[in-house]
């Protein structure tokens, strides 16, 4: 192991955040007096880092961001699509539906009727007796 | 368990009193990972979201307080920066750490609003600090074992300050977001929009500056 303390361009490498070789790294884990200038020189730097942004303060900021944030809805675009398959298939329902029953003429319907019983009008008289005697109630004093 | 269903389940207990239901979905909300956070943020959760960012507001005001010194206002350009980062979640990729990302906003809505300012930053504790209401001697001397241990930290903390503050531009910035965003190197480079060589470069020399300054101080 290297007995020789850290020269500064390793502290500041060191502090820097980059690896020295592994047998400088073995020196620093055994040396409390490079590790004492290390953590001297952390320890102010964190301390600076108190000092100007405090807890509550950052506390303050984020409270502040979240009442100001308005998280979106679903975008407005993805609508868009769904009201184009919407109108297809509306439309697409009305052409293939199937053409309505033509509604019945009954002016018409009359009409042939009457045309009907001019030229043959024994037909009525004889459908009219047909059906007077299926009616007929049987006479009360038959005996 | 995925993040929808923590955060959900537990407003789901039907009779319930308010307080202990919002007591487990804090509880939740503190067992969740940052990814689940993140899902949960994106689909509208608040509480998500400010849990998912609490873990990070502290460094992100530091940083923005270091960037830009007491000529603009910190507190209100770290608020910008969470309020762009939660407006648009949906962009973050997981390929980088979240902190990372945040602090690329930060470095960049500083930069433009120092560049559109055309100040140059100089931090001062007394006059960017002391302004804010944040007693310098709580904050350090809760650290001390003593008065004098206490008093020195704090004269420590000031001559850090100072020294960031007088440093170039991006030597500042290579520094605030090592030491106060506790970045790795190459999420340093990512938000500075530089490679790493250049980071190491920047960094270096801002280290070697406010080391010799703290050391030179208190030898």
């Amino acid at each position: 192991m290297s007995t020789s303390h850290l020269i500064e361009e390793e502290l500041d490498l060191l502090l820097a955040g980059e690896e020295l070789s592994s047998e400088r790294m073995a020196h620093v884990l055994d040396c409390a007096a490079c590790r004492a200038r290390r953590e001297n020189v952390l320890r102010a730097v964190a301390g600076a880092g108190a000092v100007i942004a405090p807890p509550e303060t950052a506390d303050r900021v984020l409270a502040a961001a979240l009442g100001r944030w308005r998280p979106a809805g679903p975008a407005w675009w993805w609508s868009l699509p769904a009201a184009a398959v919407l109108v297809l298939a509306v439309g697409l329902g009305v052409w293939s539906r199937p053409a309505p029953e033509p509604a019945l003429d009954s002016v018409a319907i009359l009409a042939e009727v009457d045309a009907l019983l001019a030229q043959d009008p024994v037909a009525l008289v004889v459908s009219e007796a047909l059906l007077d005697l299926l009616t007929e109630e049987p006479p009360a004093n038959s005996t | 368990m995925n993040g929808e269903n923590a955060v959900s389940a537990v407003a789901a207990v039907p009779e319930a009193p308010a307080e202990l239901v919002e007591r487990r979905r804090e509880r939740s909300l503190a067992v969740l990972g940052e990814e689940e956070l993140l899902a949960a943020a994106r689909r509208g959760d608040r509480d998500a979201a400010g849990a998912l960012l609490s873990a990070h507001h502290q460094a992100l005001l530091r940083v923005c307080r270091f960037l830009l010194g007491p000529a603009e206002d910190a507190e209100a350009a770290a608020q910008e920066v969470l309020l762009r980062a939660l407006r648009s979640l949906d962009r973050f990729r997981a390929a980088g750490s979240f902190r990372g990302w945040l602090a690329a906003i930060a470095t960049h809505l500083c930069r433009d609003r120092l560049r559109r300012r055309r100040l140059f930053p100089f931090v001062s504790l007394e006059a960017g600090t002391a302004v804010r209401g944040a007693p310098a001697q709580e904050h350090v001397a809760s650290r001390g074992a003593n008065p004098e241990e206490e008093a020195m930290a704090r004269q420590a903390a000031e001559l850090v300050s100072r020294e960031v503050a007088a440093l170039p531009a991006r030597q500042r910035e290579a520094f605030t977001l090592r030491f106060y965003a506790e970045l790795e190197l190459e999420e340093i480079a990512s938000a500075m929009a530089v490679d790493v060589g250049t980071v190491k470069t920047h960094l270096h020399r801002a280290v070697h500056r406010v080391r010799r300054a703290v050391e030179e101080a208190r030898p």
